[in-house]
C-alpha cells in the first residue's frame, strides 16, 4: 500500500516536472512569436483591432500566459488604455472577471467598459456560508490573482472590479483590492480606504494597518487636500494615521525635487498648521512636524521651535529632526538646546540635524561640544561624529584658517580627553600631511594612551625630519606623563 | 518464556505502538496542511511578487544580527550576501563573540572597518562589547567585539546596539538568498495582528555554487550523509513547520535565519543562556510571554524566504548538532512545561506543546529502545509476526511515505533543484534514509537526551569547512 503510494508519489514528481518542461518549451516557441507583434503594440505601431487579431491566434494555455506576460511587461502610462481595451478584445477581462466574482461577471464588465464609477457602499452582509466559504484560501487565492490583474487595467476600466472586490469575503481578496486602489489613486477611493482605515483602528479589519498605509501613500502630492477632512477626525488614530502618511507622502515628494508652501493647498496648510500641529494626540504632533517643514515660512518656523519645547520626547525628536534643513537656519539654536535633552534619542537627533545644516550646523555643534559640561550630549555628539565620518573633516581642519583649526584643535583636545581616541588615532597613523600629523600629535598628547604612543613610536621610526623629532618629543613627554599618570592611580 | 517477561514485553511493544501510531498520524495530517498551505502561497507569492514591499516606506526597517565565533572561513562572504539583499532599510551587525580565530581581522581588512568608540546603551543584560568597527562608507554595517559569552549573550548585544523595531538573526556561516529578507517580513506587513516572529526556510548549501556571496547554481551535495540531510531539511521545513504554522502554533524557528519584533524580545528578557537552543526557548518564552500579558500577535513561519547553510560532513559533526538540539530541546521543554497540556495557551498548549514534549524530545528515546526491542521480542517469541511486520512498517516504512511526499511538496512548489538527476538522487534518498539514517539520527538524539538528564549543558561546537572549497565551478 505505501510503496504503491510512493509510486504514485515519485510519478507525480516525473509527470509534473515533464509537463512543466512541455509548458516552457510551447512558452518559448510563443515567445518567439509574439514577440514582435507586442514590440509594435507596445510602441504604439499596432492597432487594438489588428493586434485583436494576430494575438487572439493563442490557443494553448502556455500561449495565452506568454501573450499576457509579453504586453504586460510593454505597459506604460502612454498605451496602458490600448492594452486594456486589447484584454478586453482578447476576452481575457472576461476570464478574469468570472475567475473573480462567478456569475456577477457580466454585469461588472459592462460596467467596466462604460467605465462607470464605482458606488462606495461598504456595508455589505455576506450570507454566513459564503462568508465562510469564500473565506478558504483554495477558493480565495484564484479570486485575489484574476483581481490583481483587473486591477492593473487603466484605472477608469479598473475601478468598478476594485470596489467590488473590496467586498469580497476574504481578505486576501480585500487585500488585493486595497492595493490597487492606492495604486490606480482614485480620489474617490480615499474615503473608502479611510474607512477601513477607520475600521482597522477602532473596530478590527482583516486587512493589515501596514497594507492600507502603503494604499494610500500610494497617493501624490497633489491629492493631499483629499485627505484634509480626516485631519480633524474624531478618532486620533486615524488622524495619525492620516497625517503619518501625508509625512509619507511629502517626503517621496520632496526626494523628486524641493517642495514649497505653493505646492499645498492655503487650506491644507491652515489646517495642518492649525490642528495638527497642537494636536492632543503627540503622536499626531510629531508627525506634522515633517509635513509642515515644506512650508518654509516664519509660521512653520514658530510651530517647529513650539515643537521642539513638546513635553513629549517623540514630538520633540521629530521636530528637531525636521528641523534639520538648510531653510531652518534660524533654528539652528533651538536645535543646540536639544543637544541636552535629558533623552537620547533626541540628543542623537540633534546632533544628525546640526550635522545635515552644513558648517553653519558643525561650527554650532563644535562649539557647544567644546563648552559643554554634560558629559552625556557629549558622548552623544562623538559617536555621530564618528559615525558620519567627520573625524577626517576635523583632521583637515587643522590645516585651514587660524580660527577653524583652532576650534578643530579643542574638539580633538576635548575626544581626546573623553578617551574616544580610537579614529584620531586612526588618522595620526594613515595621514600623510606633516603639519596636520604634528597637529594632531598634540592635540592627541594632552591625554595620551598605550595606542597613541605607539603610534608615535612607529611615527618616530618611520619618518624623517620635522615630523620625527616632534613625535619623539612627544612621545617622550607622554611616557613620562602616562607613567606618571599610573602611578598617581595607583596610589589613589 | 517467564510470564513476567512477556508481560513487560507487551507493555513495552504497546508504548511503541501507541507512539508510532500517534507520531505518524500527526505526522500525516501536517503533510495533508502543508500541501495545502504550502501550495496555495506559493501560487499567490509567485504571482503577487514583493516589488511593491520593496519601495515602500511602511517596511519597517530590520536589523540583521550575525553571531559570531570562529568562523574566520565564512564571515566575510556571510556578510556579502546580506550587504546585497534586497530591502530598504537595513542595518547589519555582526558580534565577534570572542573568537580566537580572525574572525574580525578578516572583517575589518575586507570591509576596511575601523575602530570607533561608540556608545552602547543596555536593554537587556549581556557582556559588554570592548570595541566597535564602522566604515562611514558603508554605514550599515557594524562590528562589535566582546568577551566570549555564548550565542544568545552575543545576539542580546546585537539587539542593544540595534535601532531598528526588527531584527533578524542569521548565523554566520549562512548565505540569504536576494529577495529572502523581503519575503520573511511580508506576513508581518500584511498581518492584521502583531506578528512577532517570521522564520523562513533553511536548505543546505554543500554542493550548490556560491559566487559574490549568493547561491548562483543549485546541486545535491556528493556524499551520502549530507544527501540524506537534505531529505531530511526538506521534510522538516516544508512540512513540519508550515503545518503548524497553520495551526497558529509554531514551536519551532530557526536561529539561523529568523525576524523578531525587538520590542516583544526585550520585554521577554531577550535570548536566554540557560538552554543551547536559544531560538526555540525564545519562541517559547515569546508565547509565554504574551500570553500571559493577553496581547494579540501572531508567529508565522513561511516556506519561499531561503536561507542557505553548511551542513555538517562528517557523522561526528552530524552527532555533535543533533546532539545539542536535542539537548535544547528538551532543555526548552522542560524549562516551559508549565505550558503543556494548559488550555490557557490554547492550540500551542494542547498540541504543539505536547507534540513536541512527548514525540519530538522524549520520543526518540521511545523510537530507539524500539528499534532495539521489536527484533528481540519477535526473536524471543514474545511478538506475533504480523505485529512485528506491523511496527516495522511504522518505524521505518512509513517514513518513507513522509519523505517521499515531502520531496513531492517541494517539486510541487519550490522547484530548487533544476536536473533530474538530482530529483532522481533526492526521491532516492528519501527512499533510502530511512533505512539506517534514520535510526541512527534516532539513537543519536537517545543519547541527546540521556546527557540532559546526566545534566549536562555544555554546547557541542560543530566545525564547518566552509563553502567555498567544496565548490564546483569556483575557480579554485
Amino acid at each position: 500500500m505505501v510503496m504503491s503510494v510512493n509510486l504514485v508519489f515519485m510519478f507525480f514528481v516525473f509527470y509534473r516536472r515533464l509537463s512543466r518542461a512541455r509548458y516552457f518549451t510551447e512558452k518559448d516557441a510563443a515567445r518567439d512569436r509574439y514577440f514582435a507583434p507586442a514590440e509594435s503594440f507596445g510602441r504604439g505601431d499596432l492597432s487594438v483591432e489588428r493586434a485583436a487579431e494576430v494575438f487572439g491566434s493563442a490557443s494553448s494555455h502556455a500561449e495565452i500566459d506568454t501573450v499576457e506576460q509579453l504586453l504586460r511587461q510593454r505597459i506604460t502610462p502612454v498605451n496602458l488604455v490600448a492594452t486594456t481595451e486589447l484584454f478586453f478584445a482578447l476576452g481575457f477581462v472576461e476570464r478574469w472577471a468570472r475567475a473573480s466574482f462567478g456569475r456577477r461577471w457580466k454585469k461588472l464588465v459592462e460596467r467596466s467598459m462604460r467605465k462607470e464609477h464605482a458606488s462606495l457602499d461598504l456595508t455589505v452582509k455576506h450570507p454566513p456560508f459564503w462568508g465562510t466559504l469564500g473565506k478558504f484560501r483554495l477558493l480565495a487565492v484564484p479570486r485575489a490573482l484574476a483581481l490583481d490583474n483587473l486591477g492593473r487595467l487603466a484605472p477608469a476600466y479598473a475601478e468598478v472590479f476594485l470596489a467590488e472586490g473590496l467586498k469580497d469575503p476574504s481578505p486576501y481578496v480585500r487585500r488585493i483590492a486595497i492595493e490597487n486602489l492606492g495604486r490606480n489613486r482614485f480620489p474617490q477611493a480615499v474615503p473608502l480606504l479611510l474607512e477601513e482605515l477607520r475600521k482597522a483602528v477602532e473596530e478590527g479589519n482583516d486587512v493589515s494597518l501596514r497594507t492600507m498605509k502603503a494604499a494610500l501613500v500610494g497617493y501624490q502630492i497633489e491629492d493631499c487636500n483629499l485627505f484634509v477632512p480626516y485631519i480633524t477626525h474624531q478618532a486620533r488614530r486615524v488622524r495619525f494615521f492620516v497625517v503619518d502618511t501625508l509625512r509619507e507622502i511629502c517626503q517621496r515628494a520632496a526626494g523628486e525635487g524641493l517642495l514649497a508652501k505653493n505646492d499645498f493647498s492655503p487650506t491644507f496648510c491652515r489646517v495642518m498648521l492649525e490642528h495638527a500641529t497642537t494636536d492632543d494626540f503627540a503622536d499626531v504632533r510629531a508627525r506634522s512636524a515633517w509635513v509642515i517643514r515644506h512650508f518654509r515660512d516664519e509660521q512653520t518656523k514658530e510651530a517647529l521651535r513650539r515643537l521642539m519645547r513638546d513635553e513629549n520626547e517623540f514630538v520633540r525628536l521629530h521636530a528637531v529632526r525636521a528641523a534639520g534643513h538648510r531653510a531652518y537656519l534660524d533654528l539652528t539654536q533651538d536645535v543646540v538646546a536639544r543637544l541636552t535633552d535629558t533623552r537620547w534619542r533626541v540628543r542623537e537627533a540633534a546632533v544628525g540635524s546640526l550635522a545635515r545644516l552644513g558648517t553653519v550646523g558643525l561650527d554650532e555643534l563644535y562649539r557647544y561640544f567644546v563648552t559643554c559640561p554634560d558629559a552625556f550630549a557629549c558622548e552623544q555628539i562623538t559617536e555621530e561624529v564618528q559615525r558620519k565620518g567627520l573625524v577626517d573633516d576635523l583632521v583637515g581642519a587643522l590645516m585651514s584658517g587660524v580660527e577653524e583649526a583652532a576650534l578643530a584643535r579643542a574638539v580633538i583636545q576635548k575626544m581626546a580627553m573623553m578617551g574616544k581616541t580610537s579614529l584620531l588615532i586612526d588618522a595620526l597613523a594613515s595621514t600623510t600631511h606633516s603639519n596636520a600629523r604634528i597637529s594632531l600629535m598634540e592635540c592627541l598628547a594632552t591625554s595620551p594612551n598605550e595606542e597613541l604612543l605607539a603610534v608615535l613610536e612607529m611615527i618616530a621610526q618611520t619618518t624623517s625630519g620635522v615630523v620625527k623629532s616632534r613625535a619623539s618629543q612627544i612621545l617622550h613627554q607622554s611616557s613620562s606623563n602616562l607613567q606618571i599618570k599610573s602611578a598617581t592611580s595607583g596610589v589613589n | 518464556m517467564h510470564s513476567a517477561w512477556l508481560h513487560f514485553f507487551d507493555y513495552v511493544n504497546t508504548i511503541i505502538l501507541v507512539y508510532f501510531l500517534v507520531a505518524n498520524a500527526v505526522y500525516t495530517v501536517l503533510m495533508v496542511i502543508s500541501l495545502y498551505a504550502v501550495s496555495l502561497h506559493s501560487k499567490f507569492a509567485a504571482k503577487i511578487g514583493y516589488a511593491d514591499l520593496s519601495d515602500s516606506p511602511v517596511t519597517p526597517p530590520v536589523a540583521l544580527i550575525v553571531p559570531a565565533y570562529n568562523e574566520q572561513d565564512a564571515i566575510v562572504q556571510t556578510v556579502e550576501s546580506l550587504l546585497v539583499l534586497n530591502y530598504p532599510e537595513k542595518e547589519i551587525i555582526v558580534v565577534d563573540d570572542g573568537s580566537s580565530d580572525e574572525t574580525a581581522m578578516r572583517l575589518i581588512r575586507h570591509f576596511q572597518l575601523q575602530r570607533m568608540d561608540l556608545v552602547y546603551r543596555p536593554a537587556i543584560p549581556a557582556k559588554a562589547p570592548f570595541a566597535f568597527y564602522h566604515n562611514a562608507k558603508i554605514p550599515e554595517l557594524i562590528l562589535l567585539s566582546k568577551e566570549n559569552g555564548g550565542k544568545s549573550d552575543a545576539l542580546n548585544v546585537g539587539i542593544n546596539m540595534a535601532r531598528s523595531p526588527y531584527f533578524c538573526t542569521v548565523d554566520a556561516d549562512s548565505i540569504i538568498e536576494k529577495d529572502a529578507l523581503l519575503r520573511l517580513m511580508a506576513p508581518i506587513v500584511h498581518s492584521n495582528v502583531n506578528t512577532i516572529v517570521s522564520g523562513g526556510v533553511v536548505r543546505i548549501a554543500n554542493g550548490c555554487t556560491l559566487e559574490n556571496g549568493q547561491i548562483t547554481e543549485i546541486h545535491l551535495p556528493k556524499s551520502w550523509i549530507e544527501r540524506c540531510q537534505v531529505v531530511e531539511y526538506i521534510r522538516t521545513f516544508l512540512f513540519g513547520r508550515p503545518g503548524w504554522n497553520f495551526l497558529d502554533a509554531t514551536f519551532i524557528c530557526s536561529g539561523a535565519f529568523c525576524l523578531l519584533q525587538k520590542e516583544s524580545v526585550v520585554l521577554a528578557g531577550g535570548f536566554s543562556t540557560d538552554t543551547v537552543t536559544e531560538d526555540i526557548d525564545m519562541i517559547a518564552t515569546l508565547h509565554e510571554y504574551m500570553r500571559r500579558k493577553k496581547y494579540k500577535y501572531r508567529m508565522v513561519f513561511t516556506t519561499d524566504p531561503i536561507c542557505w547553510t553548511e551542513a555538517p560532513h562528517t557523522l561526528d559533526m552530524l552527532a555533535r548538532q543533533r546532539r545539542r538540539w536535542q539537548l535544547g530541546l528538551i532543555q526548552t521543554v522542560m524549562k516551559h512545561n508549565h505550558m503543556i497540556w494548559n488550555p490557557r495557551f490554547g492550540l500551542m498548549g494542547m498540541l504543539s506543546m505536547p507534540f513536541h514534549a512527548y514525540i519530538e524530545a522524549i520520543g526518540c528515546v521511545v523510537e530507539a529502545a524500539g528499534l532495539i526491542l521489536l527484533p528481540f521480542s519477535f526473536l524471543v517469541g514474545a511478538m506475533p509476526f504480523s505485529l512485528f511486520l506491523m511496527l516495522m512498517f511504522l518505524a521505518v516504512g512509513y517514513g518513507t511515505l513522509l519523505s517521499i511526499g515531502s520531496v513531492l511538496l517541494a517539486e510541487a512548489t519550490v522547484r530548487r533543484y533544476p536536473s533530474y538527476r538530482d530529483v532522481l538522487i533526492l526521491l532516492l534518498f528519501a527512499l533510502i534514509e530511512n533505512f539506517g539514517y534514520r535510526q541512527m539520527v534516532a539513537f543519536i538524539r537517545a543519547h541527546g537526551v540521556f546527557q540532559y538528564f546526566y545534566g549536562r549543558r555544555k554546547w557541542e561546537a560543530v566545525v564547518h569547512k566552509g563553502l567555498e572549497p567544496s565548490l564546483e565551478g569556483s575557480g579554485d
